[in-house]
């Protein structure tokens, strides 16, 4: 009962604190400290998983909205939807799904958990509601869409430097459609124009897989 | 007063998913009923229907704690350790390579045809 109040307070409390000290550690990434703060905490006695769910549903509601909020970087960049080099983010997020999905049944996964992995590297509020539809397991898929992302940023620009992609639009593209809000943060990093290319990738490749998934599974 | 119209934008967005989520469990929709209120919602700006400044300073607010909201589901996924626990290591080879795959073709791609 008690972490039906805490838990929400606890979240929002920690999750500020790391935003605030937050300087390009990964130590630090807010998503990825203030959960494993919270898994610990939950995890001493008299800690209450179900309870903790109950009082957070109104966090895990504002996903719906922020779903739809994710027009409006789209439509403040339309120049860059007008970009040739944009086709590389639909095929990519359809090879990311379709490998994904075959490499699941290639090493004999369970459907519930290939289904948990189909959509993992997109924004985890269109991840989430994909895993459900399709029998996935959708906590799951939000632990992995973090993994992901923070693989994305880390291995991401050294693996495009090698790769010989150095254009800005070209590595923003990549870095959005492989490792989502994550790897548009690290987009940001490098430019501005970086940055934008990375959270119109994000936004259309996440739409691409919520398309694609429901039909692969 | 700026968080205030911010607060006013995501009560509005909230309708607006609320009513998506209606509409697409009523033709059900095998696409989640939040992307298609973010199809939506991108249309209408896009052509200039409805003005970006509704929904500009709620999109931030939310985008920007975008993390925050999933924080309870990553958390909420200790309890499936077990599902995965057998699996972890194909689960782990799985998302290692189709994200280096994705880096690599939306990169290489982009690279040649920008």
């Amino acid at each position: 009962m008690i972490w039906t109040v805490l838990g929400p307070i606890a979240t929002i409390g920690v999750y500020f604190l790391f935003r605030r000290f937050h300087r390009g550690s990964l130590v630090t990434l807010p998503v990825l400290a203030t959960s494993v703060v919270l898994i610990a905490v939950l995890a001493l006695p008299g800690g209450d998983l179900a309870g903790y769910e109950r009082g957070t549903m109104p966090l895990k509601f504002l996903l719906g909205p922020a779903t739809l909020a994710l027009a409006v970087p789209l439509a403040r960049n339309r120049a860059l939807l007008r970009r040739r080099a944009l086709y590389a983010v639909p095929i990519g997020a359809v090879v990311g799904a379709v490998s994904a999905v075959l490499l699941c049944r290639v090493l004999g996964l369970s459907t519930a958990l290939t289904a948990t992995l189909a959509p993992k590297s997109v924004t985890t509020p269109i991840a989430m509601p994909i895993a459900a539809r399709t029998g996935g397991i959708p906590e799951l898929t939000a632990a992995i869409v973090i993994l992901v992302g923070v693989l994305g940023m880390a291995v991401g620009p050294r693996l495009l430097d090698r790769l010989g992609v150095r254009s800005r639009i070209a590595r923003g593209l990549a870095l959005g459609t492989a490792a989502h809000g994550v790897g548009t943060a690290q987009a940001l990093s490098e430019s501005d124009e970086t940055g934008a290319a990375a959270g119109v990738a994000m936004v259309v490749a996440g739409i691409v897989t919520a398309l694609v998934v429901p039909f692969l599974l | 007063m700026k968080l205030v119209r911010a607060l006013a934008q995501v009560l509005l967005l909230s309708a607006l998913y609320l009513a998506f989520e209606r509409g697409a469990a009523a033709v059900h929709s095998p696409v989640p009923g939040s992307v298609l209120g973010a199809i939506g919602l991108a249309a209408l700006l896009l052509l200039d229907v409805v003005p970006l400044r509704w929904f500009e300073d709620g999109s931030k607010l939310l985008l920007d704690h975008l993390a925050l909201f999933f924080v309870p589901a990553a958390v909420a996924a200790t309890r499936s350790w077990g599902a995965v626990r057998r699996d972890l290591w194909a689960v782990s080879a799985i998302a290692v390579v189709t994200t280096v795959v994705v880096l690599a073709v939306v990169g290489r791609l982009a690279e040649r045809d920008r």
